[in-house]
């Protein structure tokens, strides 16, 4: 009871439910400006959770990350331009009814919706991720690595591009974790000598330059600098009686969110499409999908918000991110002398209760926040595109500079900015690299561990135990299971 | 013997030069790592049986071996991608200011560079228009700075030990 006390005094007190607010009505803004998003909001936010407590810093980063989610629908409705590719699926009914002039209707079954949905996912957060966390408990260093492997693999395995691209970049984020001084023997580690690379490269610098630097340069290399004329709108919230042919289909798109939130990997935009699709299969109104049938738009909107809080099960009851968002989310913690991990919930237990009500106020507060921002949206879209891009490139450096108070941070920003940028043109994707570096000293520790329970022997690993033997088993699964099928579908043709 | 239909396209090899270049080019940060990983290691505690190189070799080799699947597959097996049009002149010029403007930091502290930097990101951007111009300018830069190092207590660099600015 003491304990509930102070949780909620944390999470009642000025700074976090300023943050809160903040961090919320943010979100909902960069959300809405189409081409900015979760990943790039979160980017450019860090620097401010740097000077602030635990609580309200992690508040800030989920109001953003869970209202940019929301915000993509409101460009997604208006404009016919989703502002995060999560809100992609909204356009297919929300656009037409705003051309039928319901574009106010629209955004309150997108709003409602989406509140809905971000709630039933805290539920299955909440009552998830100890049952989860207190299985993880019984693995050892072995279990914990296989644990990684597969993350990593899964990731990797639906990366935009194809699988050996996605785990080459696992790799190469891996072998950047392990630039500077050896943790076990001190040696130092492709440092060239260099003082600054001895502590190695600085995880928020890299992601950074990864994210927000090279998105400026991205929009510069592809001359994204167009505006948007939209009238001022108001949100009108559907009758209680609209709702009752579409709750199954709000519960059934929230339970699929939730599902594959939860999922390495996978993340909103997928959610929001097997939800679309599974609606238009499931309902009588089926056929009306995409020319502005209400049900699609609460598929959608459910399933995406309903994402924001099963992504987090596995990144607090394990300390795997699931994607890119979770990943900065856990390098936050990093920060804050908070050690992500198999431990997280048993050693921070108040921390982690206190993202559970959070998590809940922000779905609250997006409802309240969002009938005041619809209506200055038409003002945010006519600000420049090139002056949002020279914002980010603003944020981006005094967030490289103030991390470690190290300017030489800014170069490695810059010089990840250009590598980030050349990736993007060329189809490598980001997100096994920035969680590759995230989850590279738990990679190494639990291997080097491992490693001395067994003699040095490697493959002792895959006997360890049925936990560990199901997890390599499983990762081979993602790594061969498309050639397999490949293979099984030719045998197919043949004996046909 | 004439044929009839079209005549199938000769697909140009390498089907995606930039993505070939790419891998290729990671392939040679690997292959330097590693081999940089035999002269400047072992330094620390030479009691441990330990190897600390090891684990960065092994990535290294998957990280290799994975480069060379994607140059071949850019290369050879890849579907050819649709024409892509980039302002490389502006990129590269605006790339030339961020290099710039995180060198000055290095050496100036944070404010000055960042001014002169903003002001030089804005024109290369294409801002023309005086009022707007300067009014982000000042938000971007001074503004920042001030909020940044006043405001909220987070110091950024200053030109000189002590110094205010």
């Amino acid at each position: 009871m003491g304990d509930l006390a102070t949780i909620m005094a944390t999470v009642l007190s000025f700074g976090t439910l300023a943050a809160l607010v903040f961090g919320t009505g943010l979100g909902i803004v960069i959300g809405a400006l189409p081409g900015l998003g979760s990943v790039v909001g979160l980017s450019i936010c860090l620097p401010f959770t740097f000077g602030m407590d635990t609580v309200p810093s992690l508040t800030l980063l989920l109001g953003v990350y869970c209202g940019s989610v929301f915000g993509g629908s409101i460009s997604a409705i208006l404009i016919n331009s989703p502002g995060t590719p999560q809100a992609a699926a909204t356009t297919l009914d929300g656009y037409p009814m705003a051309q039928r002039g319901e574009a106010g209707l629209a955004l309150g079954w997108a709003s409602v919706s989406s509140v809905l949905g971000g709630l039933i996912s805290c539920v299955v957060l909440i009552v998830a991720a100890p049952q989860l966390a207190r299985f993880a408990t019984s693995f050892g260093s072995v279990e914990i690595f296989a644990l990684i492997v597969l993350a990593l693999t899964c990731i990797a395995a639906v990366s935009r591009g194809n699988t050996t691209k996605g785990l080459l970049m696992g790799a190469v984020g891996l072998s950047l974790a392990l630039v500077g001084t050896d943790p076990v023997t001190g040696a130092a580690r492709f440092t060239f000598g260099t003082q600054f690379l001895s502590a190695g490269f600085d995880l928020i610098a890299i992601v950074i330059g990864l994210f927000a630097l090279s998105e400026a340069l991205f929009r510069v290399a592809t001359g994204d600098s167009g505006t948007a004329e939209v009238s001022g709108t108001r949100i009108r919230l559907p009758a209680l009686g609209q709702w009752k042919s579409r709750i199954a289909t709000l519960l059934r798109s929230s339970a699929i969110g939730c599902v594959v939130g939860a999922l390495p990997g996978t993340g909103a935009a997928t959610a929001s499409f097997i939800s679309y699709a599974s609606a238009r299969q499931l309902s009588p109104k089926g056929d009306k999908f995409g020319t502005g049938e209400p049900e699609g738009l609460v598929a959608a909107e459910s399933s995406n918000n309903a994402v924001t809080g099963s992504a987090m099960i596995p990144t607090l009851a394990l300390g795997i991110p699931g994607d890119v968002v979770t990943a900065i989310l856990l390098s936050a913690l990093v920060v804050h002398g908070v050690t992500p991990g198999v431990r997280l919930m048993s050693e921070h237990l108040d921390l982690v209760n206190a993202i559970f009500i959070v998590l809940i106020l922000i779905n609250l507060a997006m409802f309240v926040l969002a009938f005041p921002l619809v209506r200055v949206f038409g003002r945010l879209l006519s600000i420049p595109q090139h002056i949002v891009t020279a914002g980010i490139v603003t944020f981006g450096i005094v967030g490289a500079v103030t991390v470690r108070g190290n300017p030489l941070d800014v170069l490695t920003a810059v010089g990840f900015g250009f590598f980030g940028l050349v990736l993007r043109l060329t189809g490598f994707p980001l997100a096994p690299l920035v969680i590759g570096l995230v989850l590279g000293p738990q990679f190494e520790q639990n291997l080097r561990r491992g490693l001395l329970l067994n003699d040095g022997n490697f493959l002792a690993f895959f006997t360890d135990g049925p936990i560990a033997a199901f997890l390599f088993l499983c990762v081979g699964l993602a790594i061969f299971g498309p050639v397999l099928r490949a293979g099984f579908a030719r045998l197919r043709g043949v004996f046909a | 013997m004439q044929q009839d239909g079209p005549v199938p396209e000769r697909r140009a090899i390498p089907i995606r030069p930039g993505e070939m270049a790419v891998a290729i080019a990671l392939i040679a940060i690997a292959i330097a790592a590693f081999l940089s990983s035999f002269s400047g290691a072992g330094a620390g505690n030479v009691a441990s049986t330990d190897s600390p190189m090891q684990l960065p070799r092994i990535l290294l080799v998957i990280w290799i071996v994975l480069g060379i699947f994607c140059a071949l597959y850019a290369a050879f097996w890849a579907r050819a991608a649709g024409p892509d049009r980039y302002f490389v002149g502006r990129v590269v010029l605006f790339g030339g200011i961020l290099l710039a403007l995180a060198t000055g930091i290095l050496f100036l502290g944070y404010l000055v560079p960042m001014t002169i930097g903003v002001a030089a990101l804005l024109w290369c951007l294409g801002e023309r228009q005086m009022l707007r111009f300067g009014l982000t300018l000042l938000l971007l830069g001074p503004g920042i700075w001030l909020l940044f190092h006043h405001v909220l207590g987070l110091r950024l660099p200053v030109l000189m030990s002590g110094g205010l600015f």
